[in-house]
This record gives C-alpha cells, structure tokens and sequence, in this order.
C-alpha cells in the first residue's frame, strides 16, 4: 500500500479519481437507456432512421435546421413518452425562400 | 388459509434463483407453514444438491407425470425442519418434459396440501421458464445490481405482467454493501427506480450461501450469518409481516476507523 494510498484512507477523500463518475452511477445511466430501447423495441439504429424520415416529414412544412432536433425517449413511472424539441427557423413562413419550398414539396 | 404458488424466477442465469428457493422454503417451514419446493428446472436440476436431499430421490416429477408413479411418491421430506418437503426433476429430459397444463395441474394438485408451493423456475424467456411459472399466482424475481441482470430482468417482468402473475416482486441479490458505498455497484434504490416494481428483499453477498451449498445445507436453517438474515426476512414478508429492511449500508467511519482500516487493522 503506497503512502499516498493510506494518507487518502486517512482522511476519506478519494484522491485522484474525485472527477471520475463512478462506475455504478455509469451503470444506471446506461440501464436507463437500454431499457427504454427494450421497452418499445426500438434501438438507438431505427430511432436515427426514424429521425430522417420525421425530419422528412416537417421538411415539407417548415423550414428547420435538422442539426438542431432533438429526438429522445423518456421513461416516466412506468411509460415512456417520445419528446421532440423542434426549433423552427421562420415561423410565419414570410421568407420568400421558405414559401417557394412550401410550394415545391406540394406537388 | 389460501395455498400460494409462487415461481423463483430470473431473466439472466445464476442470479440466485435455486438458493432463494431454497433458502425461502425453509425459512417459511420454519414459520410453520407447510411447504414445497419443486423443481422446476428440467434438466438442469440443482434444488436437490442445494437443500441437500439428492441422496434420497426415488422418483422425480417427470416419472409422476409420466405415470410411473403419484405425485406424492415424489415428495421428499426435510427432516431437518417440520413441514419441509421438495418435488425433484429429472436431469435427463429436455425441459418440455413438463408441459405447461401438467404443471398446472401438479400445483393445483399440490394446493390440496400445503400452504406454499415454491418453484424453482430456469432462467431466461424460453419454454423452460413458461412451463414452470404456468401453474403460479405469485412471482419472486431474482436479480442482482448488474446492468445485464437488470435488464433481463425488465423483460422477464413484462412477461409475467403479461401471463398475469400478481404480486411481482423483486429480491436484489448478492449485493457489496462497500462497492455501493464506494459508487462501484448499482444500489437497490438505483434497480428499484428503474425497474419499478415493489421490493421485498436484498441478500449480501455472503461466502457462507457457499458453504452452505457444499454442505447442502440451507442457511435460514442455522443463523448467524448474513444472507440467512435476509432470506428469514424475506420469507416473513411473504407471510405478511413487516419486517424494516437491513441496513445494507456501510456505516459512516469515523476518523479512527479511517486510520485502522488504512494500516490494515479494520475487519
Ligand atoms: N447472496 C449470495 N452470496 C454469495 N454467493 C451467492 C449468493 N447467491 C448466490 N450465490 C452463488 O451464485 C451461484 C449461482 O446461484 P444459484 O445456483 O442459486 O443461481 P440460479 O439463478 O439458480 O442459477 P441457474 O440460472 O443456473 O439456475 C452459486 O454458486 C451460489 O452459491
Ligand atoms: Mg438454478
């Protein structure tokens, strides 16, 4: 045992790892994720693909910045709810740009 | 009172499942109900070894459903504890040896006589695990604080909700109270919140459940030892009682402890 190991024993601080999030915290945050994947039976793959053809859909309705969407499933007593946080560019559409692409994805 | 059969069951594989089983049946003998712990496990048969009654098999529950023999042919008695009694398996068929409607039916049969039936289901989601929770109300289920065993845990959950069983509860097993004080191990407040279904029981991990399996010898029979604890407790819940929950915590040491512990001195 190295003397900085029982200097740190001593005095109950854990040293060099304090920033490290400990492993059992880890554990949960990854159980949390998995499960709500497992409970819908949806994984992280179909929910990026599910997030095109959403992002394919809005597109013919507004003009949105996809890098800013933001898809995730939350797990509240018991059932699990899909929140979008969709932030759209020019809301009344007044842009000519965004009218024209209105029009174009119509026809 | 009415007859209760509850399935031991678990999503990932040696949890504990066979120990709580064993440990659980004889712990409500000791309370004095009357009890049997069956098999469940076709093929794969450990509840014997474990409660130390392999050397007094004559028939198992296959040769009863079989018709080779009644099913009271195959009921082994503790003689260790009053009211004890375990129902083994064969270990050369394949689990569907045991169909679903004849599980069934030794349950029902076995309600006739006792007051707890508790079957030692296999692990997993695959036929093995529905034909040996076919005949229960109730289900007791096996996890310990690791991410694959919760998870599989989560799943064998829905499957019972979804056959019915009522209650569901859940026993955290082989828990280090001083990885969870360290950060290092999921606690049980941590399984429980993910999963949410009641609790009824957490078991430390304890050498002795080892000791006790090579001498075949469940612990709630002897006490002392930590785990017996635990499962005693357990088994008093199911009966009703309420019984506060061990303290699994690590206590909080104080400066002179630190030092002992730092040179070697603590236990
Ligand atoms: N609380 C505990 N402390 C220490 N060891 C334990 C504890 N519980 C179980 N074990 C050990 O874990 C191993 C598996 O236990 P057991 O056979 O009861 O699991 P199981 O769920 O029935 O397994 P399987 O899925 O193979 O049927 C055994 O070696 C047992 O001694
Ligand atoms: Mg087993």
């Amino acid at each position: 045992m190295s003397i900085k190991s029982i200097i740190s024993g001593i005095f109950g601080s854990s040293g060099t790892h304090s920033k490290d999030v400990p492993s059992g915290q880890t554990a949960k945050d990854r159980l949390a994720f998995i499960l709500v994947h497992d409970r819908i039976d949806i994984g992280p793959g179909k929910m990026d693909q599910m997030r095109l053809d959403i992002i394919e859909v809005l597109k013919k309705y507004f003009e949105i910045n996809e890098s800013q969407i933001e898809l995730k499933l939350e797990n509240e007593e018991g059932s699990t709810a899909l929140l979008a946080t969709i932030p759209i560019n020019s809301v009344l559409g007044r842009s000519g740009k965004t009218a024209r692409r209105g029009c174009s994805s119509r026809n | 009172m009415t007859p209760r059969v509850i399935v031991v069951t678990s999503g990932k594989g040696g949890v504990g499942k066979t120990t709580a089983t064993a440990n659980i049946a004889a712990a409500l003998a000791l309370l004095g109900n009357k009890v049997v712990a069956v098999d469940g496990d076709v093929g794969l048969r450990n509840l014997d070894v474990i409660m130390g009654l392999e050397n007094r098999i004559v028939y198992t529950l296959v040769d009863a459903i079989e018709g080779n023999c009644r099913l009271n042919q195959t009921l082994i008695k503790d003689k260790r504890v009053d009211n004890l009694f375990m129902i083994p398996t064969a270990q050369s068929k394949t689990k569907d040896a045991v169909t679903s409607d004849q599980m069934v039916s030794v349950c029902s049969e076995l309600r006739k006589d006792f007051d707890f039936v508790l079957i030692d289901s296999p692990a997993g989601i695959e036929s093995g695990f529905r034909n040996a929770s076919a005949g229960a109300d109730e289900a007791l289920v096996i996890t310990t604080p690791e991410v694959s065993a919760v998870r599989d845990a989560d799943r064998i959950i829905g499957l019972l909700e979804s056959m019915e069983k009522s209650p569901i509860f859940l026993i955290v097993n082989r828990i280090r109270p001083q990885m969870v004080k360290k950060g290092d191990m999921l606690g049980v407040s941590d399984v429980l919140d993910i999963l949410q279904i009641g609790l009824i029981g957490m078991v430390p991990d304890d050498e002795n459940v080892v000791k006790s399996a090579n001498e075949g010898k469940p612990l709630t029979l002897g006490d002392g030892a930590q785990a017996a604890v635990a499962f005693k407790n357990i088994a008093a819940r199911i009966t009703g009682k309420d019984i506060p929950f061990m303290n699994l915590e690590v206590p909080k040491k104080g400066f002179f402890a630190r030092i002992k512990d730092a040179f070697g001195g603590g236990r």
